[in-house]
């Protein structure tokens, strides 16, 4: 089975917690569990940190966390998603988590007529992304550079976390 | 012949094989690979692929597409496991082609049933029974 590697899905975590701490993506969330030295990070970037506990169909109980910049945020996802049903990617499902996740509402109603279709990005850039732009998307552009810009972010985040303890550049300003 | 599981799986070790060796890894270029995967997408109505940023793994007659993959991970709705999101692509160089999501290969190695609502399965284990 194809295994996401730790140091990536490391690197994945800040990189949602950069999006989320300049507001490009309102509320991030993440699957999986990160480190305290990670937690302390989001906590210096200014994200108020929560978990969401989520119930799989065979009765698995699982822990996500969410973040965010707005408390409002952190408590309306967790009185739409705190202990539900994993209920899959619905109509609904995709609409409200587009609104939580920044992605475009033009791209939430493409994906649910017709999931993954042709666009107009090239695979760098759609890659960039955590949402399927739509064909001939006119917001989505106008993110990309927002979502460069956090990644490589995140990235020197990542090798200083893990390289070197510059810590005046780790509680730099993000914005 | 193959059961979907197995198809799958099978599937999920010529894409992990490509990636952890680079085995079977093709470089896009004006060649038959390019074209036989690019009228594939055609079929399916999907993007086509771009220069080197392609993933695309090859075993005897069949490849597999993964330059669909989207970043990010969701919770597998059975049984919470974390799964990847997006699109694989397997097409067979005589042009048969069918996709599914990625989310599959965890079904496969779970032992979640896949039922003909997540996957062409009678195309998908044709291709892969002859590769």
């Amino acid at each position: 089975m194809v295994r996401p590697d730790p140091y990536q899905l490391e690197e994945e975590a800040l990189y949602l917690g950069a999006l989320a701490a300049t507001g490009i993506k309102p509320l991030s969330r993440i699957e999986y569990p990160v480190s305290p030295a990670v937690l302390d990070r989001f906590a210096a970037w200014g994200l108020v940190v929560a978990s969401v506990t989520r119930f799989a169909r065979d009765g698995t109980r699982c822990r996500h966390l969410i973040l965010s910049r707005q408390p409002a945020l952190i408590a309306a996802y967790r009185a739409r998603f705190d202990r539900t049903v994993i209920a899959g990617e619905t109509p609904a499902v995709v609409r409200c988590e587009a609104r939580f996740f920044g992605y475009p509402a033009c791209c939430a109603e493409a994906f649910i007529q017709a999931p993954y279709g042709p666009n107009d990005l090239a695979p760098d850039e759609q890659g960039l992304l955590f949402h399927h732009a739509c064909p001939g998307c006119r917001v989505t552009p106008r993110l990309l550079l927002r979502y460069r810009t956090a990644l490589a972010w995140a990235r020197r985040q990542h090798r200083l976390l893990r390289g070197c303890s510059d810590r005046d550049m780790i509680l730099s300003p993000l914005r | 012949m193959l059961s979907i599981s197995e198809a799958i799986a099978k599937i999920s070790q010529i894409h992990d094989r490509g990636i952890r060796e680079g085995v079977g890894r093709v470089e896009v270029g004006p060649d038959d690979a390019q074209q036989v995967v690019g009228r594939a997408l055609q079929t399916l109505g999907l993007p086509e692929f771009f220069g080197s940023r392609l993933s695309l793994f090859r075993s005897g007659p069949v490849y597999v597409y993964a330059g669909m993959v989207e970043r990010g991970i969701k919770p597998c709705p059975i049984c919470g496991a974390t799964t990847g999101m997006g699109l694989i692509v397997v097409i067979h160089q005589d042009g048969r082609a069918v996709s599914f999501d990625p989310a599959l290969y965890h079904y496969a190695d779970a032992g979640h049933p896949i039922t003909a609502d997540d996957v062409d399965v009678e195309t998908l284990v044709a291709i892969v029974s002859e590769g």
